[in-house]
């Protein structure tokens, strides 16, 4: 436990130094929300409808750019032996990364919701919209931080990641979105649980299964 | 070739043999089916690309989780013979499931009046085709075989682990798809040439499978072999 809460120190502390990565998903996630809104009627109706897709899009595509570099701190001068030498297990290592991960691209998220409001004009409620940006970063954070350390030997990890990743997490894609829109629009037929559960199983999973594997993976 | 493990992939029988008998049933299945078999009573002649999507669609999975079985195997056993097949079955599985969703494009513009539907099969084939295509892309980029091979069965295992919630998620979105027909549900005289193809097609990919499995195998061990030892040559030698 001692070292699992000296890895998150150390991710929470690389978190704060690599302020470009951050930085570049915020500016990609806000200019594709940008050219999302120019990009057809603009009606509110579907400004609205097109808002909850466009943000997190801009999300989704922004978290490339954040999560890419993850590990570039502990390739770089023998920082993975060091890691060794702290005794903390591989699974404790992912598990750490993952989470400071998602605590990075839920930031994000929110820094994004105030320009997407302007833009759109309509968001879902403060609260609502809060838990499904939890949800669908928690989602994208435990995928995310396996593939960023597989392809992060690799030269062309800034193309492979997006290639490897976005397939995977096209169930998250699409639930956020339609869970965004009957937050904002309303939910009648009350679908919202049918699609939390898909979200909740996915990340379930995707944290179980990615911490159980990681240690094959880095192996 | 003592290996028991070698059966998955047909490899109790020549791979020449399986490509060859496997592509005179394909064209023997495909001739009854566009000649002989009768039309179907709704969909008229357009029906008959059946006989080859079915199959495709079949064996295009199955060849999908072969190499999520080739993974599993490599991650337990750690011989590289495993991610050999892995690759060889990836590759097959991926070029199937592309041309699966150009037969069903093909099928759905007369039947459904577009190209294209987000219904749950269509986006989960499409799907797997990138996903799988990706893993494919990364081995590329990895140069050292066990580094490859970890890597590669790692990510099978996740992006197979994937489809199953990927088919869910699309179909409560959307669904356009009629549900899978069974024996009971299609006349005799569709059956049998559908049969006949679908066999084809497994022994024709069983035999390609395992040709390219063992081409890798040799690139591997060419790639991985010393290089030769350059011996300078003597001035009787030269003569």
């Amino acid at each position: 436990m001692i070292a699992f809460r000296a890895l998150i120190l150390k991710d929470l502390r690389i978190l704060a130094r690599r302020r470009g990565g951050f930085l570049s998903a915020f500016a990609l996630g806000a200019i594709i929300m940008l050219m999302s809104s120019l990009s057809g009627e603009a009606t509110p109706q579907s400004l609205g409808q097109r808002g909850a897709a466009a943000f997190w899009m801009g999300l989704f595509l922004g978290s490339t750019l954040f999560l890419s570099d993850s590990f570039e701190t502990e390739q770089k001068e023998g920082g993975q032996r060091a890691l060794i030498l702290l005794g903390a297990s591989p699974t404790a290592f992912f598990y750490s990364k993952a989470l400071v991960n998602f605590f990075g691209l839920f930031v994000v998220g929110l820094l994004l919701t105030p320009i997407s409001a302007a833009l759109f004009g309509v968001g879902p409620s403060l609260g609502g919209g809060a838990l499904i940006l939890a949800l669908g970063t928690l989602s994208l954070a435990a995928p995310g931080t396996l593939f960023t350390a597989i392809v992060s030997e690799s030269d062309k990890r800034h193309l492979l990641l997006p290639v490897m990743m976005f397939p995977l997490v096209v169930p998250v894609l699409i639930t956020v979105v339609q869970s965004t829109l009957l937050l904002t629009f309303g939910d009648p037929m009350g679908q919202g649980v049918a699609w939390h559960a898909i979200l909740l199983i996915f990340a379930m999973l995707h944290w179980l299964l990615d911490g159980a594997l990681y240690s094959k993976a880095v192996d | 070739m003592d290996d028991p493990g070698l059966v998955l992939l047909g490899e109790r029988m020549k791979p020449r043999t399986l490509v060859n008998v496997g592509g005179t049933l394909l064209i023997a299945g495909s001739f009854w089916g566009l000649l002989f078999a009768p039309a179907e009573v709704f969909m008229g002649e357009v029906y008959r690309i059946f006989y080859i999507h079915v199959p495709t669609a079949w064996n295009g999975l199955l060849l999908l989780t072969a190499a999520f079985v080739c993974a599993v195997m490599y991650l337990l056993k750690g011989d590289l013979l495993w991610d050999d097949r892995l690759e060889a079955s990836m590759e097959a599985g991926v070029v199937l499931s592309a041309l699966l969703t150009i037969q069903g494009s093909i099928w759905a513009r007369p039947t459904w009046g577009v190209w294209w539907n987000w219904d749950p099969r269509l986006t989960t084939t499409a799907i797997l085709v990138f996903a799988f295509a990706g893993i494919l892309a990364l081995r590329q980029s990895l140069k050292e075989p066990r580094r490859r091979a970890m890597v590669s069965a790692v990510a099978t295992i996740v992006a197979a682990a994937d489809v199953p919630l990927v088919y869910f998620s699309v179909r409560f979105w959307n669904s356009l798809h009629q549900i899978q027909s069974s024996p009971a549900t299609v006349s005799a005289a569709f059956v049998w040439p559908l049969r006949v193809n679908a066999i084809a097609v497994l022994l024709l990919m069983a035999g390609l499978i395992q040709m390219r499995a063992e081409t890798i195998a040799r690139l591997r061990e060419a790639g991985s072999a010393p290089p030769p030892i350059d011996v300078p040559e003597t001035e009787g030698a030269a003569r």
